[in-house]
């Protein structure tokens, strides 16, 4: 699975980071991106490309991406 | 890039966040009203106030709700001890599920009670034609 953040419609609410802090960060500006592989943040909430998300986090994300009010957390078909 | 349209017809070609959008005639938009617009497939609500025009998301923070469904009202605000008083008249969105007050022009929650901010966006307003583009303010971190 890969994710990423639409960003225009990000509340800042940041549930996603306090359940999938591995996987999400909320940035200085108020909106919420992915962590690449480093773990560091990456660029406009992940772009089209989103993060790789890794099977023992998948769960989080899951529950990241239901309680995102802004509902802005997208998964990324994988082939 | 700004797309021109017909007076009439807001539309945009340009999915850029940075590209603005043609939304409304500044005429047409009631004081105080939450005005439902498209912005590249997204719901934004354009509300004009006395200040100005303002553009939101159609997210609460709190739990999703449809801002653009709420109502642009004003707040309670602390005055002398144990007394508030009515302000900011027109210049707070509420909420339609639970009633919580926003700031149109931060997103922020009135009090500090809900963390996050309602999506705002840019709104610009030129010879009397209202521009809408999805850049965001970035007021820092809520707390």
């Amino acid at each position: 699975m890969r994710v990423t953040v639409d960003q225009p419609e990000c509340t800042g609410a940041a549930y996603c980071e306090e359940v999938a802090g591995p996987v999400f960060v909320l940035l200085d500006s108020g909106l919420a991106t992915v962590r690449d592989a480093a773990g560091e943040p990456m660029p406009d909430g992940g772009g089209p490309e989103g993060a790789a998300v890794a099977d023992e986090h998948a769960s989080a994300v899951k529950d990241a991406i239901g309680m995102c009010p802004g509902g802005c957390i997208r998964t990324i078909a994988t082939p | 890039m700004t797309t021109e349209a017909s007076p009439s017809t807001p539309s945009s070609a340009d999915t850029s966040a940075a590209a603005e959008h043609f939304v409304a005639l500044l005429a047409d938009l009631p004081l105080h009203r939450i005005h439902r617009v498209q912005v590249d497939g997204r719901d934004v609500g354009i509300i004009r106030t006395a200040d100005g025009v303002h553009a939101i998301g159609n997210r609460c923070p709190h739990q999703g709700a449809p801002m653009c469904l709420g109502r642009v009202t004003g707040t309670m605000v602390a005055s002398a001890a144990d007394e508030y008083v009515y302000d900011h008249d027109g210049l707070v969105v509420q909420c339609p599920w639970h009633a919580y007050e926003f700031h149109i022009d931060t997103g922020r929650s009135v009090g500090g009670v809900v963390r996050g901010r309602v999506p705002v966006f840019t709104a610009t307003v030129r010879d009397g034609r209202v521009y809408c583009s999805l850049t965001r303010p970035t007021p820092g971190r809520p707390r």
